[in-house]
């Protein structure tokens, strides 16, 4: 499903150059579970933000289901994105001024469901989260986990078949970190690839294999199944 | 789509209610005086636009080395003479109009003073596209004693009898026929006609030497102003002017030259070429209104940008689940588009409750669609598109360019390079408001220096009775003896000059002194004017009752006609008065100028003499009478009632010379009330944007503040450290504006001969001003933040 090839990536500022990936390669088949590891800084999160097709890499390739998307331009990536990749954030990153029914439906209206179908998608995605009750309130009115809840929920809305995860449980206390691990699992078995961003040991055993990555590039992987 | 935008726009004005509300009002008052103004322009530009066939309709007029002649009135053949040479003339017309001078009208038994009393020709409505509701437009003029009233004048004479037929009496004397009932035109006109007449001397007023007349033509075809002012003005010098044998063109080469100029008709009101208008002073004022209505868009623009912080992950996050830049733009687009629309529903509002008030100040009567609806409609649709564009578009590309990427990150510092333009923003506001409130210091200033300046005589306690001119001339002795045995009148005089009055003879007469020539304009007063007016004789002696003084034998001159005889012995010297008398007269006296007019016109010089049948005829004027103290509406009724004796046919008519300078101040009020109004909404519109932007920053650094509380800083530091950061914008706005400000308002006081000079105080008034606004903005706000307990602040994270 992702083939990248080489990839690089630098940042750069008035005074210094760094960089972030240094002709990484990697390589993700379709149904796979993949855990993403390593110190703050050794470039994880850029790796997801050019898998996610948020970010564009200096070098490299990077193929998506069969078609380079390296040179895509931002509109040409944002089609793309709407309707393959789904992101489950640290820090939930709901919109504060729209209700829970709202966040979700959100990706819908951006990819041109009509309304009917909307609701039908959201309110059946929001049972399987178990936040229905809770579908009229914003979300400062949550508790963490139920926001996470709601992300996850507003990540799949749309079936995509991908799913990137960047440290979804960094917010959350054990019980409710658990929680969305499943929810993750549960999505992974019925066929949704995912890539998650970690620092926890505990949360990476869920997947199949930890990429393990220092300064740009991959160092180890461990196949856990 | 569109809903979900409209709701979350909507959403995001009842979160940030406050900073909404101030946006939407602070645009909506600029809006508001801009529209006024507009449809006060709008007005003014439909005079004389009624009918397509004005187009084709010129004023002639005269000028000669010393300019424009006569007031723009032309010889009474002029129009004869060029529609009978001019082959592009279809007619012409001359007519005499007493304006806004209110005539004596009478029908039956019913007397009125009525305005736009006109003596015109039998050729008026070949010219004129007037339309007659009752009557023949191609015979109504054709009796040598025809009148023409319009629908008002009927209804106020007659009611609803039909008055064809019937006769009516123009100024208590001249006896005309009504022949047509004339439609007054739905717009504007330069030319006030209420009732049109022909007058029974027409044919002894007919030559070239009678300059008392308006001359009109209309063209067949188009022409440009150039070739019909050759063409009218060869016609002109071949019948008039030539001598010598010249050409025309080798007239033109001489420096002492009579030609014509044309105006058009529907130029007159707006521009003409003898006489001022209103057009400069409205121009300015847009100008100033739209520079409002920029302050009031920019408030949402720089309020968006502060906001952008906030609204960065909602970006981030849309732009994640597929939104693309555009949608987004769209998205902050709507929000402008909605908070504009609210906006003009308020200044729609605000206009309906202003306009009685705009209409009185300003003595106008129009309505909202006085311009023409569909150019109404344009203008009000290009108006609020700018505005959208203005307060939207700026944080429209701002919010939809930020990188996803680092927002998600936490990253907002993309946030922060809106911070350029914002203070700019900010600069430019305040930049506004010290010019308006240094404008407001100077009219002010300069108001006040006109009421209070010595105009060299008292306006207290005096009436001005209008008179006729047979009562002021032959039956001027007996009218003042009746008037004398009032108890209550000190003092009866006359003048031909009155001070106060809106309209004032500025006709210069050549006299003659030791073979130089003099110009000044001849005032015929009765020998109480000084003492009734209470002007001082500053050399030699007033008027008396002797034969000299009685017959112009004698003048007296103001300070400064005396001024024009340099160092030479003013009084007892003898003066000549050329086309007039052969007997030279005596200078027995210097007067203290009188300030007849508002301070914008430098005093004339003056010979004042007595009896106005001797030489240099003048009409105009009135009596002024000087009332003693006491019971005053007791002397007005008696007065009242002795008048019937003097005018019996003409009911009294009065006003005090007080009231009559507070109307000619009217203006400088009005304009001062504007600017003030304009100066209040400039400085609402900063201060409300400068009290949102100042909490946003607040509320971004409460961590800050907090932190810095535990550590000890105290309310002043916390205020040193919110002010600082608003002090170099705003001596940047002020160094901006008092220049400015300066320059602008030296120009406006150079319209006046007698002004304040501008000084260092106004611009410490300006400086205080502003300073005591930031502070009260800044301060409320600081002082808040700085006695917020820190443990909460510190808890928000």
């Amino acid at each position: 499903m992702i083939k990248i090839t080489d990839l690089e990536k630098m940042y750069r500022t008035e005074e210094v150059e760094t960089i972030a990936l240094n002709k990484l390669s990697l390589e993700v088949k379709e149904g796979e579970f993949v855990a993403v590891m390593g110190p703050s800084g050794c470039g994880k999160s850029t790796l997801l933000n050019i898998l996610g097709l948020l970010d564009d890499p200096d070098g490299g390739s990077f193929v998506f289901n069969g078609i380079e998307v390296a040179h895509f331009n931002e509109r040409k990536r944002a089609d793309l994105r709407k309707h393959n990749i789904g992101f489950v954030f640290q820090s939930f990153n709901l919109i504060d001024e729209l209700t829970v029914f709202e966040n979700v439906e959100l990706p819908l209206i951006y990819t041109g469901v009509k309304s009917a179908d909307r609701k039908k998608r959201v309110e059946e995605v929001l049972e399987k989260v178990q936040i229905m009750h809770r579908r009229n309130h914003y979300p400062q009115q949550l508790s963490g986990g139920q926001q996470q809840r709601v992300a996850v929920a507003r990540a799949v809305v749309n079936k995509p078949k991908l799913i990137l995860a960047d440290e979804p449980t960094g917010n959350l206390d054990s019980s409710n970190g658990n929680e969305v691990m499943e929810m993750l699992t549960d999505l992974n078995e019925q066929g949704t690839t995912i890539i998650m961003v970690t620092h926890s040991e505990h949360d990476a055993r869920y997947s199949h294999r930890i990429i393990r990555m220092l300064d740009g590039q991959t160092v180890t992987e461990n196949i856990l199944v | 789509m569109f809903k979900s935008y409209l709701k979350i726009a909507w959403r995001n004005l009842r979160i940030n209610k406050w900073y909404s509300a101030i946006n939407i009002i602070g645009l909506g008052i600029g809006l508001a005086s801009f529209i006024l103004v507009l449809l006060f322009l709008n007005y003014e530009l439909s005079y004389d636009k009624w009918n397509p066939e004005l187009t084709k309709i010129y004023k002639l007029g005269i000028e000669d080395k010393d300019g424009i002649a006569w007031n723009g009135a032309t010889p009474e053949p002029l129009g004869r003479l060029i529609a009978g040479k001019y082959s592009n003339a279809e007619a012409a017309t001359r007519m005499s109009g007493a304006g806004d001078y209110e005539i004596l009208v009478a029908a039956n038994d019913k007397k009125i003073y009525q305005k736009g009393i006109t003596e015109v020709d039998s050729l008026f409505f070949k010219v004129f596209p007037y339309q007659l509701s009752s009557g023949n437009i191609h015979t109504a003029l054709n009796a040598p004693n025809a009148a023409v009233i319009t629908e008002t004048v009927r209804n106020k004479l007659f009611g609803q009898d039909d008055p064809i037929g019937k006769t009516i009496k123009l100024y208590g004397r001249i006896e005309v026929v009504v022949s047509g009932i004339m439609q007054s035109p739905d717009q504007p006109s330069a030319l006030n006609m209420q009732i049109l007449f022909r007058s029974p001397y027409e044919k002894s007023n007919s030559h070239w030497q009678n300059f008392s007349y308006q001359t009109f033509i209309k063209v067949k075809n188009a022409v440009t102003p150039g070739d019909l002012e050759t063409a009218i003005n060869t016609i002109y010098y071949n019948d008039q002017q030539k001598a010598n044998n010249l050409t025309y063109q080798q007239y033109l080469q001489k420096e002492n030259k009579t030609i014509l100029f044309s105006e058009k008709l529907s130029a007159l009101h707006n521009f003409p070429k003898s006489g001022g208008s209103n057009f400069k002073t409205i121009v300015v004022l847009l100008i100033l209104a739209f520079l409002l209505l920029v302050a009031g868009a920019v408030n949402f623009s720089n309020l968006s940008i502060a906001t952008s912080i906030k609204r960065a992950k909602e970006v981030g996050v849309r732009k994640v689940l597929g939104g693309r830049r555009q949608q987004l733009f769209w998205q902050f687009m709507g929000e402008a588009i909605l908070s504009c629309s609210l906006s003009l529903c308020i200044a729609g509002m605000l206009v309906v409750l202003l306009m009685p008030w705009f209409k009185q100040e300003f003595s106008i009567q129009f309505s909202i669609l006085s311009g023409g609806t569909l150019v109404f409609i344009a203008q009000i649709t290009l108006c609020i598109v700018t505005v959208i564009l203005l307060s939207g578009l700026y944080p429209s590309v701002f919010l939809s360019r930020f990188n996803t990427s680092k927002i998600l990150k936490g990253n907002y510092s993309q946030g922060k390079s809106g911070l350029k333009l914002r203070n700019l923003l900010l600069v430019l506001q305040f930049a506004l408001s010290a010019f308006f409130v240094f404008s407001v210091i100077v009219i002010s200033s300069q108001v006040h220096y006109m009421q209070t300046k010595d105009k060299g005589f008292s306006s207290a306690q005096i009436m001005r009775i209008e008179a006729q001119q047979g009562t002021r001339d032959d039956g001027f002795d007996k009218a003042r003896a009746t008037l004398l045995s009032v108890p209550g009148i000190e003092l009866v005089s006359k003048t031909t000059l009155v001070p106060g009055d809106a309209d004032v003879d500025t006709i210069l007469n050549d006299y003659s002194f030791n073979g130089q020539t003099i110009k000044m304009t001849t005032v015929k007063v009765s020998a109480d004017y000084f003492k009734t007016v209470g002007t001082p004789v500053l050399k030699g002696r007033g008027f008396n009752d002797s034969y000299a003084d009685q017959n112009t034998r004698s003048l007296i001159l103001n300070e400064t006609a005396a001024s024009l005889w340099g160092n030479q012995k003013v009084v007892g010297s003898f003066v000549g008065m050329p086309y007039c008398d052969s007997v030279k007269a005596q200078i027995v006296g210097i007067t203290k100028d009188i300030n007849v007019q508002d301070m914008a016109n430098a005093v004339r010089p003056i010979a004042y003499s007595i009896n106005n049948k001797a030489c240099g005829y003048l009409s105009g004027g009135a009596l002024l009478i000087k009332l003693s103290g006491g019971d005053l509406s007791q002397t007005i009724s008696n007065i009242e009632e002795r008048w019937k004796q003097i005018e019996p046919d003409t009911p009294i008519r009065y006003t005090f010379l007080d009231e009559n300078f507070q109307r000619i101040f009217k203006t400088y009020f009005t304009i001062q009330k504007t600017i003030s109004f304009f100066a209040l909404v400039a400085i609402l519109i900063s201060a409300m944007g400068l009290f949102a932007l100042t909490a946003y920053i607040i509320k971004e650094r409460t961590k800050e503040i907090g932190i810095r509380k535990v550590l000890g800083a105290g309310i002043g530091d916390v205020l040193v450290l919110v002010g600082k950061l608003f002090l170099q914008l705003i001596i940047v706005a002020l160094l901006v504006a008092i220049p400015l400000s300066w320059l602008a308002a030296s120009k406006w006081l150079q319209t006046f001969a007698y002004r304040i000079h501008l000084n260092w105080m106004m611009v410490t008034g300006t400086v205080f001003t502003i300073a005591i606004i930031v502070l009260i903005t800044i301060g409320t706000q600081a002082v808040k933040a700085a006695m917020s307990n820190p443990v909460k602040s510190l808890k928000t994270e």
